[in-house]
């Protein structure tokens, strides 16, 4: 077996592309009172139905169960061309 | 009263869930959403909620002063309003809590005759008190913005709370995408003016994400250092000691002694 080098633009589009689907994830939890109830009250449970339903793949389950939320925040941000993401306060 | 109007709205900081009814229902209404939120989750969900919604993010110039972007994202929001339109301007956190833009711009519209107004928002500040599990109340609270903070040499009362703003840009007032903590170690030093160096101090970050914990690295003040800190920080430093009581004070107000 023989292990080719991940090429940069495949990288980009396997974060372009998680990106979009934990974006659609996040942004379905903020507008969907029913879904963000059920996920504060058992996350693990929702993941696993956005895993059956494949609008998540467990790549992106184990991004949202990590203790740290950095990663997300980077792979959000990586996701959203062109602009980069100016991470200030505003004063 | 001239016809356009400005409301300036907070979207609290974590994706979502921070939003108030009344400013759903603002930003749902609007004629334009102008928003700057720090999380791209948060803008998409703006998007959603209106799609008039415009991101003022681009008039950031990266290196470049933020104060000058300041200026050119109030004038763009005045520009919308002139238009006649009703317009929401949207900030992450609490709108009026470190905020320039929207202060400004509020001026700018009432001054030229039209409807401005302010709906808070759930600042950072407040995440930490509910994280952090402080009161204010308790021993009082100073809070500064941490450049500010060094550079008018703010005095600090050692038996209320301190909390810093922004030391992951401390010494910087350029618009970056990454930390830049480049006056960390004098802002250390200055505390260390006040504090010893065992004094455990917070680094603090709020989640912007529902079901993820916020960010806390409790160190003692003199190991502080660029490595604890992240763009968003947030710097809680305990009292050092308690403060004293007026027993003078407790007679004229006719309070029991302890």
């Amino acid at each position: 077996m023989s292990l080719e080098p991940i090429e940069p633009r495949d990288i980009k589009g396997f974060q372009t592309q998680q990106a979009g689907r934990v974006r659609a994830f996040l942004e379905r939890l903020a507008m969907d009172d029913d879904l963000l109830v059920r996920y504060i009250n058992d996350r693990v449970a929702v993941l696993h139905d956005e895993v059956e339903d494949e609008r998540l793949n467990t790549e992106d389950v184990a991004l949202l169960l990590d203790s740290d939320y950095s990663r997300v925040y980077e792979v959000m941000s990586q996701g959203s061309a062109p602009q980069r993401w100016i991470v200030i306060w505003i004063v | 009263m001239s016809s356009g109007s400005l409301t300036v709205v907070g979207t609290g900081i974590r994706l979502g869930t921070h939003l108030t009814r009344e400013t759903r229902l603002l930003l749902e209404t609007a004629d334009v959403v102008l928003s700057l939120v720090a999380e791209p989750g948060m803008q998409a969900v703006l998007e959603r909620l209106n799609p008039k919604t415009r991101s003022l993010h681009d008039l950031y110039e990266l290196g470049e002063s933020r104060a000058e972007a300041y200026e050119a994202m109030a004038e763009e929001i005045l520009r919308h309003v002139r238009e006649g339109k009703n317009v929401v301007a949207a900030f992450y956190g609490h709108p009026g809590v470190f905020v320039a833009p929207s202060h400004e711009a509020i001026r700018m519209a009432r001054a030229e005759g039209y409807m401005a107004s302010m709906l808070p928002g759930i600042s950072a500040e407040d995440c930490l008190f509910a994280d952090l599990g402080v009161d204010p109340s308790r021993f009082g609270c100073q809070s500064y913005e941490a450049t500010d903070f060094l550079v008018h040499r703010r005095r600090i009362d050692r038996t209320a709370a301190l909390v810093l703003w922004q030391i992951g840009t401390v010494g910087s007032v350029a618009a970056a995408a990454t930390t830049q903590p480049t006056g960390l170690p004098v802002l250390v030093e200055a505390l260390l003016e006040y504090y010893p160096p065992e004094h455990e101090v917070t680094v603090y970050e709020a989640s912007p994400y529902p079901g993820f914990d916020p960010l806390v690295r409790t160190v003692g003040l003199g190991e502080l250092s660029v490595e604890h800190v992240t763009a968003l920080s947030t710097l809680y430093v305990p009292p050092r000691e308690p403060a004293p009581l007026d027993l003078t004070m407790l007679d004229r107000l006719g309070l029991p002694r302890p």
